[in-house]
């Protein structure tokens, strides 16, 4: 106990000197206090704090954790993290990164060693929206989702509180969009995929009759994205976004790959191959259920870009193309705007047989010659 | 002297190779490192303190030996107001940078276990014990894991290049040997609900699952679960299941195997307008209840003899708007319960939104809810 009251006496007069050096010094040596007390960056994150030992006087290296903690200002619980020593620094990593524009509090053994603030990042550029799919002006009356693409990773949970739907530039639609935890994003967390609630797109179901189909056949709407939307540095979108969209008749048909028309390219070219699909597909499926094989059943290597409000689609290939036999293959989850699938409705009656084959794979041949 | 030396040699061979294989040390096939977790969607304690983390962005669930095995029978109640406050002020930021994504407790040492996701996009596991939020390590632990991305038993037909499929998780479970998971695509409309065996081995087996939506059947729903959880009814074990505009029906589980096509039995319908959250189940005087929180109801209290006694299934429509039919239920005086999960045999450990706007984490004895 002597020793250990020693030790603080010790280490409270040590202290006293560093709050001396660390609020006195600045005046006269601001550059050199600057390099003294740092932060540790990684990309635009803040993922550590660097307090050179010297700041720490009769600081026991063995257990740091118990005499240096970092909290948030007006807050008294410590922040997880781990303290690492190094030769002349002891450098404090929380276990997320520090949040930019907060305050935090420096404690060495219940004494306050420094106040630091972690800048805002004034160089970030604000997230937009690139796309909203479809893009068409036409929809079905039973339009079953819309993606919208982001030029940023963007915030998760947050989509129904930024996404209105307004009704002929008059009534904003309530619940018509599937509210779905968690939200349903690639791993980029750049594009959002949105239901509209499928219950009450299919017919005769307890909330379609309740709430009625979520668009009105012949009706105009606008899909508003809030400005208020953060991307994951926390920057709101740069402006606030419109699209205008008229509801066109239910769409009853699955895509039949059969009927697509390609427009091959001559041999030696490497120009785009055409495939004309007659409707609008679903933008993010037509870009993952499309392949082009050759005729050794190899996959031919290149860029599939849907086009013309996704009623084409383009294939780049990366070498020109050679003569000879090719097909294109489509995965039977390839959909339109509706939900059909190449294999079944999204609403259809289960009381019927399914007379239609069901495939995995559904090939279109064609020749480059 | 000859057999003597082979014998030595033998046993320093078998002792090197035991060391030089760190998984023989751990059950579950689980060997030393770090887990690539990239987000927490769903958590769920398998056996042993085996902690199952389902990551959508990375299309994976991860099994983690959090060594916490340390039985207590009996859990003090957990009272925590502000949780998110709190969790917050320990990860050294604002409340409005987190968000909740499951809590999970440790069915051996009761021990709370809370998924959060920043909005930076950092995944965090943690315990919180009374009022203390501590970080679960996940830096060179015992762990395991296996990928959702493909459709099991389809990898030999996908060619290269394939794009992996990201996979949304919404619940997962464990039961009887196996990790149960549902969950969603980002591209075409379609749920998937898995049943992966447990040490993990390439072994995954999918059925698609079809219910009656107590419409008049006509039509077909497809719909994701939401959330579920097993029991045994009328000495069979059933995959119990709740959907969007809350149907609830039965699967029985031996026929969820590998490429079926799995019709359910809808033995409820909970109302329209409603998402189901979590399940729960508790036992008192011999009968079990489920739980089951929700996004625009209060928790349901349903007594399981009444689902066994329950043989039919719904497949008229309900005509009345946002209606119920089918077992009986009772609402309990509990709203906006965000997450559940069972803290012992006659505790439900709950975090609800109040009123107020506060999030707490709070116990529900089983003595007031049933």
């Amino acid at each position: 106990m002597l020793t250990d009251s020693l030790d603080h006496r010790k280490i409270r007069s040590r202290i006293i000197w560093g709050l001396v050096y660390c609020f006195l010094m600045p005046g006269c040596f601001e550059k050199k206090e600057d390099k003294t007390f740092s932060i540790e960056w990684e990309g635009r994150q803040a993922k550590g704090l660097i307090i050179p030992l010297k700041l720490l006087p009769g600081i026991s290296y063995d257990s740091v954790e118990k005499q240096v903690h970092i909290q948030l200002k007006n807050n008294t619980t410590p922040v997880i993290g781990e303290y690492l020593v190094s030769e002349n620094d002891l450098i404090f990593r929380p276990l997320i990164a520090f949040t930019r524009g907060l305050k935090y509090e420096v404690w060495v053994a219940n004494s306050l060693l420094r106040e630091m603030e972690i800048p805002l990042d004034e160089t970030v550029t604000a997230p937009e929206v690139i796309a909203i799919y479809p893009t068409n002006d036409t929809v079905p009356l039973n339009l079953l989702k819309i993606y919208i693409a982001f030029s940023k990773p963007m915030q998760e949970g947050q989509s129904l509180n930024n996404i209105l739907l307004i009704k002929n530039r008059q009534d904003t639609i309530p619940s018509v969009f599937l509210d779905l935890q968690p939200e349903l994003w690639n791993k980029e967390r750049t594009i959002l995929t949105l239901w509209l609630d499928p219950g009450r797109i299919k017919r005769d179901l307890q909330p379609n009759k309740a709430m009625g189909s979520p668009l009105e056949e012949g009706a105009n709407y606008q899909i508003l994205i809030r400005k208020d939307w953060r991307d994951t540095e926390g920057v709101s979108l740069a402006k606030e976004l419109r699209k205008d969209f008229r509801v066109g008749a239910r769409d009853v048909l699955s895509p039949v790959v059969e009927n697509w028309i390609i427009q091959v390219p001559k041999p030696g070219s490497s120009e785009a191959l055409t495939i004309y699909l007659h409707e609008p597909l679903d933008y993010i499926l037509l870009k993952n259920a499309v392949r082009i094989i050759d005729s050794n059943g190899n996959v031919v290597n290149g860029i599939i870009e849907p086009g013309a409000e996704q009623t084409i689609l383009h294939f780049k290939p990366s070498v020109a193309w050679s003569t000879g036999y090719y097909t294109a293959e489509v995965e039977s989850r390839l959909e339109d705007l509706a939900g059909n699938n190449l294999n079944r409705l999204f609403d259809r009656d289960i009381s019927q047989l399914e007379k239609k084959e069901q495939k995995e794979i559904y090939k279109k041949a064609f020749q480059v010659r | 002297m000859k057999k003597l030396y082979f014998f030595v040699v033998a046993c320093a061979a078998f002792i090197l190779l035991i060391a030089a294989n760190p998984s023989a040390n751990h059950p579950y096939g689980l060997k030393n490192g770090t887990p690539a977790v990239q987000s927490i969607s769903a958590l769920a304690f398998g056996p042993d303190g085996i902690l199952f983390i389902g990551d959508s962005k990375s299309a994976t669930v991860f099994a983690i030996d959090t060594k916490d095995k340390t039985v207590v029978e009996k859990a003090a109640a957990v009272e925590v107001k502000n949780v998110d406050q709190k969790i917050a002020a320990a990860l050294g930021t604002e409340v409005k940078n987190i968000r909740i994504t499951d809590i999970a407790v440790n069915p051996v040492s009761k021990k709370v276990y809370c998924a959060v996701q920043t909005n930076d996009g950092t995944p965090v596991l943690l315990t919180i014990d009374g009022t203390k939020v501590e970080a679960v390590s996940l830096k060179d632990i015992p762990f395991s894991n296996i990928s959702i991305a493909n459709v099991p038993g389809n990898d030999a037909k996908d060619r290269n290049g394939r794009p992996l499929r990201d996979q949304s998780i919404s619940d997962l479970n464990y039961a009887d040997g196996s990790v149960l998971l549902s969950g969603l695509s980002n591209q075409e409309f379609g749920s998937s609900f898995r049943k992966i065996g447990f040490p993990f081995n390439d072994k995954q087996e999918q059925a698609s699952l079809e219910i009656f939506h107590a419409a008049h059947g006509k039509y077909e729903t497809n719909s994701p679960i939401r959330t579920f959880t097993t029991a045994e009814l009328n000495g069979k074990k059933y995959l119990v299941a709740s959907y969007t505009c809350t149907p609830l029906v039965l699967f029985p589980l031996d026929e969820l195997k590998a490429g079926k096509h799995v019709k359910g039995r809808t033995v409820a319908e909970f109302g329209a307008g409603n998402s189901p959250i979590d399940m729960v189940t508790l036992k008192k005087d011999g009968h079990s209840y489920l739980f089951m929180a929700n996004s625009n109801r209060p928790v349901m209290r349903i007594n399981y003899k009444s689902i066994e006694t329950y043989e039919g299934t719904l497949t008229e429509p309900i005509k009345e708007s946002y209606a119920t039919a089918g077992v009986n239920f009772v609402t309990l005086p509990a709203v906006n319960v965000i997450q559940m999960d069972k803290l012992d045999d006659s505790q439900v450990l709950v975090l609800q939104r109040r009123a107020n706007g506060d999030l707490d984490l709070w116990t529900a004895s089983g003595d007031r809810w049933i």
